[in-house]
């Protein structure tokens, strides 16, 4: 008997490793690639020119962009893993179980997370000849994958899948200049004249902080701060934008304990100050690079002690592991997480904390807990605040992405919309509903969402589902416990 | 893409419904659109949309909610009344300006 046989029959091998062992049927390249059900994304087609001598020109400058993702001038950032990704993957389909979008979709071949990075292997090594159908389905596909790279972790050869998926994106977008509406147009280039991907100006941002300054003052009738371009203050607080618009609790939730810490803190209204959003971490080094330097610019401008990152996975990433890639040494930047800096500041005594009860659960994002390895401090401080914590599982580094990841959250089509909680979604759904059925009650239910992207895909996907779990970020939960004055955030 | 048809004018839309900056607003779009999501218009109703345009003139982007109850005397509450689960979107729908971008 054939050890595969024998090893069927007894029912030794999870479903896991048996897919990986079913041999996968031949491909047929134009049929079988994406055909996106859940509609096109906005500026992402591929459109075929309509004059003759022009098609062609279009086709070899689409075979130019894949070119350069090959060589090391255009692409020193990512050469190498994407080299070995495409190089030493055998294809033996462990990271498909790991992938919730593939589980979400009901385990759709084409949302296997070697799918695209397999087809992109048979492009370049011209093993199939490039054309239309292929190009537009490569580049969809690449944006129905949330580049949380828990793939990578379950590879035992270390193929990071993810990085292939944004390699993709980068070479549309570098190459052709293909690129979502709401990531390019509506997300970078916004950021890049007006200082906010939000829109928002600086003299909007004040006028914002003020007003918020004066609402705290009021509802907790201490005499809060919000300090705005404060010079030598020993923290800058680099938030998220989405936060000031939508969540303006936070900021005032982080005002208030740091009033009663006493802590130097100050805000930047400076373009490229006030947001710590980059989107070109999802799809180009360019303006990856350009809102970077933009953003270390100011920051040198005003010389606090310290940068600490806030609730916002990608701005970590960008500003805590990318930067000292990316920047020259005297530009670099001095930043620590609001992970890190939170519970040592609660840890330290100086603000009179109670402890809640109703049940609370947390997700960690991946920008921070996969790729920078951050997920004690936190659980720490929420334990030690909470009678009634009850954690994911699988937690930490190996915590679901929410389906919102890599801007998808971004793409507010109804379509999208649909997709995102449909199948990027659900898995993180069926999680939170699993950790916070084990502490029934009658009052509210909690998961801290400490992300800008994971707290609007959160909220979309509990309002779906009609769930009566509330989304709440973390500094909103923390400021809730502080003795000294009533909880005031809501969920 | 969508569009709306209000006093012999034709508005176009974007996906999720709101009207681009570019397009000259009137208060018959307002009316007709209130009509279309069955939001009946009073005063009050008039008052919010007053107060978002007139925000949006000096700042370009909307008001936030809170900024909008402290500005009109509404609740949170009475917004939802008025306007429905999402307050802030509908108002803007109906007063004709964009929702801000990025991760909001």
């Amino acid at each position: 008997m054939k050890m595969r046989e024998f090893l069927y029959r007894d029912g030794i091998l999870s479903p896991i490793v048996q897919s990986a062992l079913k041999p996968l049927k031949p491909y047929h390249w134009v049929s079988d690639l994406p055909k996106m059900e859940e509609g096109y994304l906005d500026g992402v087609q591929v459109v075929e020119p309509e004059p003759m001598e022009k098609q062609l020109e279009y086709l070899f400058s689409i075979c130019d962009s894949f070119d350069s993702l090959t060589k090391s001038n255009d692409n020193w950032t990512f050469l190498k893993v994407l080299y070995h990704s495409i190089k030493y993957c055998t294809q033996c389909n462990l990271c498909s179980e790991f992938c919730h979008v593939y589980i979400g979709s009901g385990r759709k071949e084409i949302y296997r997370p070697i799918f695209k990075s397999e087809i992109l292997r048979r492009v370049l090594t011209q093993q199939i000849p490039l054309d239309y159908i292929i190009a537009s389905r490569l580049v969809e596909s690449s944006y129905r994958c949330n580049i949380c790279r828990r793939c990578a972790t379950a590879c035992p050869l270390g193929v990071d899948n993810g990085i292939v998926a944004r390699e993709i994106r980068k070479a549309f977008s570098q190459g052709l200049g293909i690129a979502p509406t709401a990531l390019h147009q509506d997300g970078t280039f916004k950021q890049l004249r007006l200082g906010s991907t939000t829109g928002m100006t600086p003299e909007a941002f004040r006028h914002l902080i003020r007003f918020l300054e004066c609402e705290i003052r009021d509802r907790s009738g201490l005499p809060v701060r919000i300090p705005v371009d404060e010079t030598n203050a020993d923290i800058l607080l680099f938030n998220n934008p989405g936060e000031y618009l939508s969540w303006p609790e936070n900021i005032q939730a982080y005002a208030l304990l740091f009033h009663l810490a006493g802590v130097n803190w100050t805000l930047s209204s400076s373009p490229g100050g006030y947001d710590a959003t980059n989107y070109g971490v999802f799809y180009d080094d360019v303006q990856l690079a350009r809102i970077l330097l933009e953003q270390a610019r100011t920051i040198h401008e005003l010389s606090p002690k310290k940068v600490i990152i806030g609730e916002c996975g990608h701005a970590h990433k960008a500003m805590m592991v990318l930067q000292h890639r990316l920047l020259p040494s005297k530009l670099r930047i001095n930043a620590d997480s609001i992970f890190n800096y939170l519970p040592d500041l609660i840890g330290k005594g100086a603000i009179k904390m109670r402890r809640q009860l109703s049940p609370v659960t947390l997700h960690d994002p991946c920008n921070v807990a996969r790729m920078l390895g951050i997920t004690i401090p936190q659980r720490q401080m929420i334990e030690d605040i909470s009678t009634n914590f009850v954690d994911m599982t699988p937690r930490g580094c190996d915590n679901y992405c929410c389906g919102g990841g890599s801007g998808l959250a971004l793409l507010r089509e109804p379509e999208q919309e649909a997709f995102r909680c449909l199948v990027a979604g659900r898995v993180k759904y069926q999680q939170i509903l699993d950790a916070l059925a084990k502490r029934p009650t009658s009052g509210n239910r909690y998961v801290i969402a400490p992300c800008s992207n994971c707290k609007s895909q959160i909220r979309d996907f509990l309002s779906f589902y009609k769930s009566d779990i509330k989304y709440i970020g973390m500094a909103e939960y923390v400021a809730n416990s502080i003795s000294q004055v009533e909880p005031m955030f809501g969920g | 893409m969508p569009w709306l048809n209000a006093g012999g004018k034709r508005f176009p839309l974007d996906k999720e419904g709101f009207l681009n900056q570019k397009y000259h607003w009137t208060e018959d779009f307002s009316k007709e659109y209130a009509r279309v999501l069955k939001i009946g218009l009073t005063d009050d109703h008039w008052r919010v949309i007053r107060f978002v345009r007139d925000y949006i003139q000096k700042y370009h982007i909307p008001p936030i909610l809170k900024m909008v109850c402290h500005g009109t005397g509404f609740s949170e509450p009475d917004m939802q009344r008025m306007w429905g689960v999402k307050p802030m979107t509908n108002a803007c729908r109906v007063a004709g300006v964009e929702k801000p971008t990025g991760c909001i």
